[in-house]
């Protein structure tokens, strides 16, 4: 279909709805009327119900006793999900109260074979178990209803943690403190500006450091001017989609820019952006797009491809694409031969598993026992041991870890934002495997591998970051972090030195900074 | 709506003009049912209405109707998915009478297959298509990833397309 015919479905999809079918919202519908046909209906029913339980008071002279009372569903949706008595006791046995079950969500964990093997349930109410008390309840159970695990999360934020059907079993999550990044009176670690636009995506490959804004894009060059320069396609393209320079070859850079269809078209440059070609897959749907060392890697058409000069793609994950598709990936920096994806059923809502490969696609494992969090990663990076991070953002984001040589994820404890802040976080790494969390409110939190420590990094000043968490966020080496806001764009750098772990000299920084591209 | 004064009616009645039509016409297109697209609708107006009071007629948007009424719509799905009926309103409107209007026609056709989609798909062409909501209120109406949106498109694009091609031929649309 092309731009103009999809643009005419929707007038099409209006004719045939309105004019055809004659489907309008009519005047009776209008909650105040409706409110009052429902207050006489539910007069009504109490008026039934109570002469019913007056006949049955007289009729049975003895009382039957109710359940206790744990599973009852109040304000119940259109089909209220019922729970099997067996796993209502397990339940009540942590819950306070009535609570509700808001969703339940199947669960794929078998690839490539698409069907439920379980269930995710997000149940709300009021938790509490071995000191640690929740507002919801995340739990997983097989086909049979049987629990196989949980988390307790209390406004968003995980607090409890089980595996298998006891949930007495688990451990209490405690937010860690987090300490402000170190400094010294003759070097500090600090913000560098930006820019004052809202930029899109930012990539930096050697000396060139491009970056998106709208449908422009600029290759910032050390020392001289801001230039923004129109997306390539022709007609320009109303939002650059992504931009990824290749480290290895800096000058070659892919760049997809949005039609209004939500397709994507994809340019390659080999000259930093002094021409672009475009990359003859025609419109596909292209998303996380990135770069490393020697490959540009992607999500197209619902599947993982790579390619090293932006023109031939190849998909290392046989997908059935009626089954399945790529939520997100990582890749060992190291290795582009070990990468990790998390699936999604296309069918339809649900979680699928994450899998590995470790020889370029030839064979997938799943990588297994995923915490019952509710929800596929959002965004997933990999170190040079081949230990994963997950970002995942349920009612509130979580970030689990999979550490290769133990096989077991965990939960990783983020600093708790403050209650005001919600919404999404942002996860990126290091090349060094620190990571770096963007929190809903702005603040940036920086986990350091080699200590299991959390450094916090404020929001840059003069930016409003409306509340929101860093987008983009991104690490360029080991010691640089570039963070987006809605105001503007900022990068941090830290003045450390990898091997030792000390404070590096300023003038030392300074040369490092104008190396990467990113000095004003 | 509690505390309801004329000026938060006046307000709350635009919204309804401004997004009543297109909430029944998603319903309906979801659900396939003519009935249940009229309970869903009234119930998620009513949840606004109460919304509305307790948070301010202001705090009303398109993407919190639409986010409600996917969710009513899930729901009403589950129930169907456990009481099975045939979907007779689409019966109707491919078995209607012989149309006078032949653009009237080319519009039926085109419903008749997004209807053919899978409810995943017709969610996201509708919202996309003809609510002209963005990739990203798309993908938080239908609490999804906005990779999710871009991939059900792409594959509600390339079902359309055999089913649509007659109709664009004939009609040079």
């Amino acid at each position: 279909m092309s731009y103009d015919r999809e643009k005419q479905l929707g007038e099409l999809l209006d004719q045939a709805l309105g004019e055809k079918l004659g489907l309008y919202f009519q005047p009776a519908w209008h909650p105040s009327h409706a409110l009052s046909r429902r207050r006489t209906r539910n007069w009504r029913i109490a008026l039934g119900t109570v002469g019913v339980a007056a006949a049955i008071v007289l009729a049975l002279p003895f009382t039957v006793q109710l359940p206790h009372g744990h599973g009852a569903v109040s304000n119940r949706t259109l089909s209220a999900i019922h729970l099997p008595k067996r796993l209502t006791r397990i339940i009540a046995q942590v819950s306070q109260g009535p609570m509700t079950v808001a969703s339940m969500v199947p669960v794929y964990a078998s690839y490539p074979l698409a069907r439920p093997t379980g269930h995710n349930l997000s149940i709300t109410g009021t938790f509490h178990i071995n000191g640690a008390t929740g507002t919801s309840l995340s739990l997983l159970v097989n086909n049979h209803m049987q629990m196989q695990g949980g988390m307790i999360f209390h406004n968003g934020r995980p607090v409890y943690v089980f595996t298998g059907s006891n949930p007495h079993s688990g451990t209490a999550i405690n937010a860690p403190n987090a300490t402000p990044v170190q400094s010294e009176d003759h070097v500090k670690a600090q913000w560098y500006p930006g820019g004052n636009v809202a930029i899109g995506t930012f990539s930096a490959a050697g000396s060139h450091v491009y970056v998106t804004h709208g449908n422009l894009w600029s290759d910032m060059i050390p020392g001289s001017n801001d230039y923004w320069i129109q997306s390539p396609a022709s007609p320009p393209a109303t939002t650059i989609d992504s931009i990824a320079g290749l480290p290895a070859d800096p000058a070659d850079a892919v760049l997809t820019e949005e039609s209004p269809s939500g397709l994507s078209r994809g340019f390659v440059t080999t000259n930093g952006g002094i021409t672009w070609q475009g990359w003859g897959l025609g419109s596909a749907s292209v998303s996380t797009l990135i770069a490393i060392n020697h490959r540009f890697w992607a999500i197209l058409n619902g599947t993982l491809a790579w390619s090293t000069n932006g023109f031939a793609w190849n998909s290392i994950l046989p997908l059935n694409p009626k089954n399945w598709q790529v939520e997100t990936y990582a890749v060992d920096p190291a290795n582009p031969e070990i990468v990790a994806v998390s699936l999604i059923p296309i069918s339809g809502d649900g979680l699928g598993p994450v899998l590995e490969t470790r020889n370029g696609g030839k064979t997938w494992a799943e990588v297994p026992h995923f915490p019952a969090i509710g929800a596929a990663p959002t965004t997933m990076v990999m170190n040079t041991n081949g230990d994963i991070a997950a970002l995942i953002n349920a009612d509130g984001p979580v970030v689990v870890r999979y550490v290769a040589s133990q096989q077991r994820w965990s939960v990783l404890p983020i600093p708790a934002a403050p209650i005001s802040a919600g919404g999404l976080g942002q996860l990126a790494a290091s090349a060094n495997g620190n990571l770096i969390y963007g929190a809903p409110g702005g603040a940036i939190y920086q986990w350091i591998a080699n200590t299991d420590q959390w450094l916090v990094i404020k929001p840059p000043p003069g930016l409003d970051s409306a509340g929101l968490a860093a987008n983009p966020l991104q690490a360029v080496g080991n010691n640089q972090i570039l963070a987006g806001y809605p105001s503007g764009w900022a990068y941090f750098y830290e003045p450390v030195s990898e091997s030792t772990g000390t404070v590096v000299a300023k003038s030392a920084i300074q040369s490092d900074v104008t190396r990467a591209g990113l000095q004003q | 709506m509690p505390n309801t004064n004329a000026h938060d009616r006046k307000k709350f009645d635009d919204f309804i003009d401004q997004y009543g039509d297109k909430a029944i016409r998603y319903a309906y297109v979801t659900l396939h049912s003519r009935p249940d697209a009229e309970d869903v609708v009234q119930e998620a107006f009513l949840r606004l209405w109460r919304h509305a009071g307790r948070r301010g007629v202001d705090t009303l948007s398109a993407a919190l109707l639409f986010r409600t009424l996917t969710n009513l719509c899930r729901d009403r799905m589950r129930h169907q998915r456990r009481h099975p009926e045939d979907p007779t309103d689409l019966l109707e409107l491919t078995q209607g009478e012989e149309d006078e209007s032949p653009w009237i026609l080319d519009s039926g056709a085109v419903l008749e297959a997004v209807m053919q989609l899978n409810p995943q798909e017709r969610q996201c062409v509708l919202l996309f298509y003809y609510m002209d909501r963005s990739l990203k209120e798309t993908a938080e109406a239908l609490r999804v990833s906005e990779q999710v949106v871009k991939t059900r498109l792409y594959r509600a694009r390339q079902h359309l397309k055999p089913l649509l091609q007659p109709i664009w031929k004939e009609n040079s649309l």
